[in-house]
Order: C-alpha cells, then structure tokens, then sequence
C-alpha cells in the first residue's frame, strides 16, 4: 500500500465536495421558486379549503359517510331532500314541498322537476324510492336512524311525487331528510363512479390529501360561486391557519379557538364565527355507581363553571349550555333557568347523600373534536371543587370507540346538529342506537311518543318542554356549552353564511363560496 | 491466467455466493417482519368497523362491516391470505376505502420518495464533508464548530427543528409556503417551493448523526500506525487523507450511509406530520389511527423491503471497497 505515487489528491473528498455543491444548489434553487404553485389561469376561479383531515375512509356513497370528508363529497355531489337552513330550521332542498297527511304518518315529498343528475338524466320520483329501498336492503346506517320508515311504503305517485305511508306518525319527517347520509342517489347508483344532482361533480380524488370538484354548471338552484374547489387535507388546525394566512388555502374550514385572534390579526384574512347546536357532552352512565344515583348526577352539574369553560378552553366563542340539546331548534324550551356553578351546593348534596368526598370517578375521553382534551382537563380541576376526585384518562379514538365504548363511568360525546326529536331518538330514549348512558325515563319515552305524533306546534312545544324539565333534572348528559363555528377565511372569498345546525364550515355547503 | 486474474474469478465466485447469503437472510427477515407486523397490527385495540361506525356504531352494523371486510374469519386465515397475496405483488385493498392499497399509496410513495432522496443526495455528501472536515485536525476551530453545531441540532426533536424553520423561513421572511399540501396531481418535483421546508428539517435533522460517525470513522485512521508511517515517511497531509484514511472508511462508510437512510426513512413520519407532507409516513400514522390494518401492513413491509435492500447494497459496497470483508462469514 505504500510507495504508489500516482493521484495527488485526496480522492475521497475531491469527489464529495461537488456532490454536496450541488446539493447545496438544489436547495437554494428550491428556496428561489417561492412563486405559489396554484397560479390559475385567468378564466377559471378555483376555491382551495384546508381541513383537518381527509382520510381514506372518506365514502364515496353518501349513505355510509362517517367521516369528514365523506359528508363534504355528500354535500358537493349530492342533495338530500332537505336541509337546516341558515336560520337553523328545515328547508326543501331536492324537494320543493315535504307535507303530512292529517296524522303525519302520511308525507308527500314534491321534488324539484328542474333537477338532473350529472349525467343530464331527470332526478325522478323513482331514484328517490330505490335510495329509500337500497338503505333497508343492504341495511345501511340510514336504516338505522329512520325507524318510522316502512320501505315497502314508499312509492312514486308521479314522476316527481313519492308517498311515505310510516310505521308511525313522525312530524319530525322532514327533519330525518337534512343528514348527509340520506343524500338521494340515482336508481342505478355505482358508488365506485359517483353520480350526483349536487352542485359540483367530484373530478378527481385522492383519498386522505385532496378532493377536486368540478361546478355542476346547470345545477338546478344555481351554480356554485367558482369553478373548481379543492379540499385539501391538512394535519391539524395549526398547519391549516398557516397555509391560510401564507395564502395556500382559501379557506381554513375549522379553526381553533386560540388562533382566532393571530388569523383576524393578520391583513387579508379573518375569522367567520357563528353559534351552532354542535357541543361536546359529557355522558354520565347511569348503568353504574355512582351516575346511577341522579344526586350525583346533578352534583356534577352544578361542578360545571361553564363560562369559565367557554372561556379557558374557547377562548370565549361558545355559548352557555344548559344541559339539554339544541338551542336552534324552535321547540326548545329557553324558559329552563340557566344551571349555574355552584361547588358549595354540590358538595353539601353529595354530602347529605351520604358520600364520602372527594367521591372518585374515572372518566375516560379521546381527541373526537380538537378541543376535546382541554376541557375533560377543565373538568377535572372545576370538579375537585365540588368534592369529585376525578381520574382522567385518555385513548385513541379506535380505542374509544372499541369494544369497551358504553362501559365508561363518565365519557365525554361529540353530538348536536340533530333537531331535538332526533337527538333524543338517537341518543336518550330507552330504544335509542346511540344511548352510552343507558339512561331510561318510561315517562320521558311516554312524552316523547306523544310529541312525536302531535302536529299541532303548540302542544307539541309544551310536550317538549315537559320532556326537556325531565332531562334537566334527572336526565344523564352534561351540556355545558354549545360550539361556535369557527371558518377561517382570505378577504377574496364572500358568500359567508351561518348554518348553526350543521356540522361543518356553513354546513359543508360551499357552492355559496365566491372568490374576489 | 495470471495469478491477479486467478485471485479475481475465485474473489467473483465467493462475492456471489455472499450476496446470495444475504439476500436469503433478507428474505428470512422479511418473513419474520411480516408475522410481528400482522400480529402487532391485530392486537390493537378496536377496529375499523368501531373506528369507522364510532358513537354511532350497533351490532348489526358492525357485523355487516366485519363480514364485508372479511375480518370475522381466524386471525391465521387471514394472515396466510395477506402474505400469498404479498408473494405475488399483492398489497391487498385498503379496509376503509376499498381502494387497491397499490393505487392508494402511488402518489403518497413517490412524493415520499422524493422527499428523501433529495434529503439523501444532500445529506450524505454533506455529512461526510463535515465529518471529515472536523476530523483532519483534532481541536482545530473546524471540528470544533462543526461538532457544537452537530450537538445542538442532535438536541432538537424533529418537530423542533421544523418550527424553528417555518417560524424564520416561512413565517419571518415569507420565502417559502409553511405546509406542504402537495397537489397530488402534479409531481412532487415540479412542486420544488413545497419541498424547501421538509428536505431543509429532514438535512439538519439527519446530517448531525452522519457527520459524527464519519468524524469518527475517519479519526480512527487517521490515528492509525498506517497514517503514522505514511506522516513519518514525509508523505503531503491531503494525499494521506485521501490514499490512506478515506480509501479504509468507504466500507464503514456505506453502513453509516444506510443508517442514514433509515433515520430519513424514519424521520418523514414527524417531517410528514408537521408540514401537512401528504407522504407514506403521515399515511402510516392515518392508517394506525384509523385502524386500516391492511394499509398499516403494506406500508410497514414495503419500508422493512427498502431498509433491507439499502443494508444489502451498504454490505455490499463494503465487500466491493474492501477485500477483508471477502469472507465466507
């Protein structure tokens, strides 16, 4: 090895230093091309929304949407035959008239005789029976949230009326028709190729980073404001406000609370906020001690600061719950005084009770909304006051969700944007799918059977506020606040619009978006 | 036949039968990787039926979902199912989507693949430039800057480092976007100011424990008694650099470069994460999240296939550089 004379350099790093110049280069080239790489050209307008996340399980078929964005393909490609309007109340959307016979176990749904399909067919009265047919049959989750529903009595009277004839009375009929779930899909329908009615035709899918529509220019109640959105997928609330307010996005569809004022505070961009009937509930089981005791139950109730919640952990965009479900709803009852906080009560009922304080409970919660953490941690420190030692513990959504689901002590739920006769259907009745409080009240079920088949307005208001009295005072959820809306939006885009029972940004309704 | 070429054809003869030792090793690895990553996958808790249904989920839809899935047949009818599909180049369809999780991944897979040659092309030159440099003289004020910058950065957890960039790079002086939701109908190179950000975090995040393991390799020679005769017999300072310390590293340096590779590999899944980087790393912790267990399996194999293909070739660089590596065992 020693004694060659030839190659008078050192070879090794010779070779290496262009390498790594170049490598050096490359990077600076890429730092100089800082031009945006959606430059558009001049004719076409395309909207660019950022959420948080899209995932591959985004459905395709808008009877199995679950996640977010399966509800917004729901909202683009297709209509439902109604929907909670911008003042929170139903509209006719696919249908132009939704009316009950004498008892409301009759409807007569009238449908649009201008709506087409994106293929240029006629939406008929026959693609709505065979979407009703095809949730029984292949017992989809819509099977399972409209129960009045009888799919043999469902039939096209004319090429534009269908005829319900229900198990049983339901006046809240129209109401079950808003959810996304329920979009009305063609006869033929292949949910591997998309056919909708709605105002934008899904053009390219990229499952968890990007969804492209296309605007459905003869959309029967107008086209959409531009000409092309993307969804684009982000990790989490903080990426997305970034890319807002660098101008990658357009739109920030969901912001968090603590970041309202840096976007509001940054020229060309704010934040659109709105009330809604969203709202993360704590679910007491009443199967198990100590929430089968109602004293408890209140107990905990009264250990709620709730304005210091709306405060801590919302930076002040809520409102004030007040245990029961739904402020947008016409039937609910505003006359309940509002619950306030008060340990000292607490504590004295838990004594009197005959508890031992600090009384101990596990509560167990997962990240279903972004601020879900944050006040199960409120909770926990408001509640020590009131005497309750509570154990938090936190899990993966799946793990939530798994097969211990329905056996926690104390749980906290994402719920809301359902009007009060589907939020107790689906969650408080003792037949209801979705009851993780194993709560049951026969005079409560007994109100509730009443009410739902009582179409004068006024009874059935005072129904409801007789089924809501219950609720507040032995009933087994926490409201403590409802959600604020929260959109992060460019000064380019108008056409802002509350829609506060609907989840989503404006109810994931974006063809009323334009830009400049 | 001179004796060169006699000690060639037998040195061919025994590099083939070691690169066919190793390949088979790999092949076993891949095995074992395969029954830890199904049954790892398995035991988590929930599944995609709950993941999917959540507070809405019943009985009857849960057995519908599990049924179509084909997840209520044994544990083992369906590993033997996944890994006869993966023999013949079958991925498997993703269980939320349905999709082929082939397609699935095309975009996501080439934008990571992107993301970390770049990183690599950059990282490796870079790494062993430094490394050298702050080997050649002990104390000096290279290797001492160079090592307190390696250590600094070595401190910083991958996220860190990505927020300090954004906050100067992106936020400060506005040259480059924050995130980088890449346009999954373009390819990830025609979208370079969407690259800056995630190959600048994955350089400074990778480079420190390249630099490091070189500066060392290259130390070691140049303390050797080889360097001390060659400095002894009057021989210039860059060519002992060059013909007797570099020349014995380039073996253990390729190891040192397949590590790195392995720590970019592993690095895309913070990088991905704090950039909104639409790559196979956040695809990995979507697909856990969402329990897409068949996504889950197809990603962990496909980066279990790359890490062996890269020590494969690292092994046998140094066979190649080295002929005291040329043994049987």
């Amino acid at each position: 090895m020693f004694g060659t004379t030839h190659s008078p350099r050192p070879r090794g790093l010779r070779r290496s230093i262009p390498i790594a110049a170049a490598g050096l280069g490359f990077v600076l080239l890429l730092a100089g091309c800082t031009t945006s790489s959606s430059t558009d050209d001049d004719t076409s307008s395309v909207l660019t929304v950022g959420i948080a996340s899209l995932s591959d399980a985004d459905s395709l078929d808008p009877a199995e949407a679950t996640t977010t964005g399966g509800y917004v393909i729901s909202r683009q490609v297709f209509d439902t035959l109604t929907e909670f309007g911008p003042d929170g109340n139903w509209t006719p959307q696919l249908a132009t008239a939704v009316e009950p016979g004498d008892t409301a176990d009759v409807w007569t749904v009238t449908l649009a005789d201008d709506a087409t399909w994106s293929d240029g067919d006629p939406v008929t009265a026959d693609d709505v029976v065979a979407t009703v047919k095809r949730w029984f049959a292949e017992e989809l989750p819509p099977s399972g949230s409209l129960p009045f529903i009888d799919p043999d009595q469902v039939e096209a009277v004319d090429e534009h009326t269908v005829k319900f004839t229900l198990l049983y009375p339901t006046v809240t009929f129209p109401e079950a028709f808003t959810s996304p779930t329920t979009a009305i899909v063609p006869a033929d329908f292949d949910p591997a190729k998309p056919i909708g009615s709605g105002p934008f035709v899904l053009s390219d899918n990229d499952p968890g980073v990007q969804l492209t529509f296309t605007a459905n220019k003869d959309y029967f109640r107008g086209a959409p404001g531009v000409d092309e959105l993307d969804v684009v997928s982000f990790a989490d609330a903080t990426s997305a406000a970034s890319a807002l307010t660098a101008g990658q996005i357009d739109v920030d569809a969901s912001v968090d609370p603590t970041i309202v004022d840096v976007i509001d505070g940054t020229t060309g961009y704010s934040v659109f906020d709105y009330g809604t009937s969203g709202t993360l509930t704590w679910v007491m089981n009443t199967q198990q001690a100590p929430f089968d005791d109602p004293v408890v139950r209140q107990a905990l109730r009264l250990a709620v600061d709730r304005q210091q919640l709306i405060d801590q952990v919302y930076n002040g965009y809520g409102t004030l719950g007040n245990d029961v479900f739904n402020p947008y709803d016409p039937m609910y009852d505003a006359d309940l005084p509002q619950r306030e906080y008060d340990p000292e009560a607490a504590k004295a009922m838990l004594e009197a009770a005959g508890y031992t304080l600090p009384l101990a409970v596990k509560l167990v919660g997962t990240d279903n909304q972004p601020t879900s953490e944050r006040q199960n941690e409120v909770l926990v420190q408001q509640a020590a006051a009131a005497g309750f030692d509570i154990q938090y513990e936190f899990v993966d959504s799946a793990t939530f969700y798994g097969d211990a689901y329905g056996t926690y002590p104390l749980s906290l739920s994402f719920w809301g944007f359902l009007g009060i006769f589907d939020q107790a259907a689906f969650t408080i009745t003792a037949t209801a799918p979705y009851n993780s409080s194993h709560w049951t009240d026969p005079e409560y079920d007994a109100l509730f059977d009443q009410a739902i088949q009582t179409v004068d307005d006024t009874e059935r208001k005072d129904l409801v506020a007789q089924m809501q009295t219950i609720e507040y005072d032995s009933g087994p959820y926490i409201v403590p606040m409802f959600l604020d809306a929260l959109v992060g939006l460019s000064d380019d885009v108008s056409g802002a619009t509350a829609y506060p029972n609907s989840d989503g940004a404006f109810g994931y309704n974006f063809r009323i978006l334009s830009l400049g | 036949m001179t004796t060169r070429e006699r000690v060639a054809t037998s040195d061919t003869g025994l590099i083939a039968r070691m690169i066919l030792r190793r390949v088979a090793i790999g092949i076993g690895m891949l095995a074992v990787v395969s029954l830890l990553v199904f049954f790892a996958t398995q035991a988590l808790p929930g599944d995609i039926a709950r993941q999917l249904l959540g507070q809405t989920a019943t009985p009857e839809q849960l057995a519908r979902i599990r049924s179509e899935l084909g997840l209520d047949r044994p544990a083992i009818v369906q590993y033997l199912d996944w890994v006869s599909g993966l023999v013949t180049g079958n991925l498997g369809d993703s269980l939320a989507s349905g999709t082929p999780v082939s397609e699935l991944l095309a975009v996501r897979v080439s934008n990571t693949a992107a993301l970390v040659a770049i990183s690599a092309a950059i990282t490796l030159p870079l790494g062993v430039l430094l490394g050298t440099l702050a080997a050649r003289r002990s104390g000096s004020w290279q290797d001492v800057s160079i090592s307190s910058l390696m250590q600094g950065i070595l401190a910083l957890p991958e996220f860190v480092v990505g927020i300090v960039l954004v906050a100067v790079f992106a936020g400060l002086f506005g040259l480059v976007p924050p995130t980088s939701p890449l346009d999954p109908r373009e390819a990830a190179l025609a979208q370079g100011d969407l690259l800056v950000l995630p190959v600048a975090t994955m350089v400074l995040i990778a480079t420190p424990h390249l630099t490091e393991s070189v500066k060392t390799l290259v130390r070691d020679q140049l303390a050797g008694d080889h360097v001390r005769w060659a400095r002894l017999s009057g021989i210039r300072e860059s060519r002992i650099l060059g013909r007797y310390a570099l020349r014995n590293v380039a073996g253990p340096s390729a190891q040192v470069g397949g590590v790195t590779i392995n720590y970019l590999l592993g690095g895309t899944v913070a990088v991905e994460a704090v950039y909104s980087f639409p790559g196979i790393g956040s695809a990995l912790v979507a697909a856990v999240a969402g329990r897409d267990i068949v996504v889950v399996q197809a990603i962990a194999m496909g980066v279990a296939t790359v890490l062996v293909v890269t020590f494969l070739l690292a092994d046998l660089i140094g066979i190649l550089t080295d002929p005291r590596l040329r043994s049987t065992r």
